[in-house]
């Protein structure tokens, strides 16, 4: 028995509240979250870049100042008193030139596992392609109860297509990010080699 | 459509509950995801996986009660046409929403444990390079502290290869994206049968219900009906 025109309007308002709103909800919410996190990234970065600059310039300052020339902390005779100070701050200033690199290169990597950009532009394209469905929506107004129908019909259809499209487009630009299974591969051999030495160093 | 009052299997929300207008300009979509998990943490770190994993909600609902009674009340929906929604609701409750509960709980699962590996290998990786790196700088000013730090080095290479043989077990990447094209393909089937859109609005009473039965169960083992590629086959 088909449905009465009451049936399909309750219907309609039920899959366009908690199907097509709520889908547009969240990929709406999403986007917000996976700017704000890229930009957030982002800014680490940079900052992370700007402290590794900051940090090889004063110790290069330091070591020209203090380390070269005749009455420098390397002189023979005439040593400054300071010479201990200037040289643990050149040791901590080289230590940050290699450790801020390395904890930016850790963010890069995150924004590669999380793919905010990528994630953003298919939200963005499944967002517009929902308002083309969106357009297709019944209206309350339309006397024929067949044409009412149809266009309900082609509202889901058109909906649903857009989530099932953006769900395979989601399940391919999952990829882990080479530089960790480079790592994990280099690090797994790395530990074969050195446990294949110390039983081969013990045998003999 | 006429301003009947609703059937009695639905109940009648608190009176201090929001108002439909409220409800429904709630930014937030429907998730398993509890609404203030991580809500004054910075995006990025929003995101991170977590350590211990919140066991199954079975109350999760794709249209929440509360909401649900809001929107009829707000178009006046005629009380026969509600009544048979409800006992869709009812019966969908019962045979497609515990599938997609566990699938989408496996997909939320597998993909907190796939972040919280990855995560450990970037740490690891940066502690690598950064063991790398102040051997070459103590090589010269400290010597002595070279054979601790190559210790070191020796014990992250162990880390990484006693995490890539736990995770080389049932490797979650697979099972998040396998879990989650079923859970997705499961709700998209939830509102396929309540907007009775092709193939159900061929069918009528039990023949119906059997139908979503028989594709939900369908779904869950990985065949997606009407789909040319099918895994598990």
């Amino acid at each position: 028995m088909p449905m009465t025109r009451e049936d399909l309007e309750v219907r309609y308002n039920l899959f366009n509240q908690f199907a097509l709103q709520d889908q547009k909800k969240y990929y709406k919410r999403a986007m917000s979250e996976h700017r704000k996190a890229a930009a957030q990234v982002n800014r680490l970065r940079a900052f992370l870049s700007l402290l590794t600059g900051i940090s090889a310039a004063i110790a290069g300052y330091v070591v020209q100042t203090r380390f070269l020339g005749k009455e420098s902390c390397t002189a023979i005779r005439n040593i400054p008193a300071d010479c201990g100070t200037w040289e643990a701050v050149v040791i901590v200033l080289t230590v940050m030139a290699i450790v801020l690199p390395t904890v930016g290169a850790l963010f890069s990597t995150l924004s590669d596992l999380f793919q905010w950009d990528k994630m953003i532009s298919i939200y963005k394209s499944a967002t517009e392609n929902l308002e083309i469905a969106d357009a297709q929506s019944p209206s309350p107004a339309m006397p024929d109860d067949v044409y009412f129908r149809a266009s309900l019909r082609a509202f889901v259809e058109g909906t649903l297509n857009v989530m099932s499209d953006e769900t395979a487009q989601w399940g391919q630009s999952i990829r882990t990010p080479a530089q960790i299974e480079n790592f994990i591969n280099e690090e797994v051999e790395k530990a074969n080699r050195r446990m294949t030495g110390t039983t081969g160093s013990l045998k003999g | 459509m006429t301003d009947q009052p609703l059937p009695p299997a639905l109940p009648t929300p608190p009176a201090t509950s929001p108002t439909i207008e409220e409800m429904l300009a709630d930014n937030a979509p429907v998730t398993q995801e509890g609404k203030a998990f991580r809500k004054n943490w910075p995006s990025w770190l929003k995101q991170m996986p977590r350590l211990n994993f919140p066991p199954l909600s079975e109350d999760f609902e794709l249209i929440e009660r509360k909401q649900l009674i809001g929107v009829l009340k707000e178009i006046k929906a005629d009380q026969a046409a509600v009544k048979r929604v409800v006992d869709d609701l009812k019966y969908l409750d019962s045979e497609l929403m515990r599938l997609f509960r566990e699938r989408d709980y496996e997909a939320k699962s597998q993909q907190n444990r796939y972040r919280l590996y990855q995560i450990l290998y970037m740490v690891l990786a940066a502690l690598a390079t950064l063991i790398g790196a102040l051997i070459a700088l103590f090589l010269e000013i400290r010597p002595s502290l070279v054979p601790l730090l190559a210790l070191g080095e020796t014990f992250v290479a162990l880390i990484t290869t006693y995490l890539a043989t736990i995770s080389g077990r049932e490797p979650p990447l697979p099972l998040w994206l396998e879990n989650r094209r079923r859970a997705e393909t499961l709700r998209r089937e939830y509102f396929r049968y309540l907007a009775n859109v092709e193939p159900y609005d061929e069918v009528d009473g039990y023949e119906r219900e059997m139908l979503v039965s028989r594709r939900a169960a369908e779904i869950n083992r990985g065949f997606f009906p009407g789909e040319q590629a099918n895994e598990g086959k």
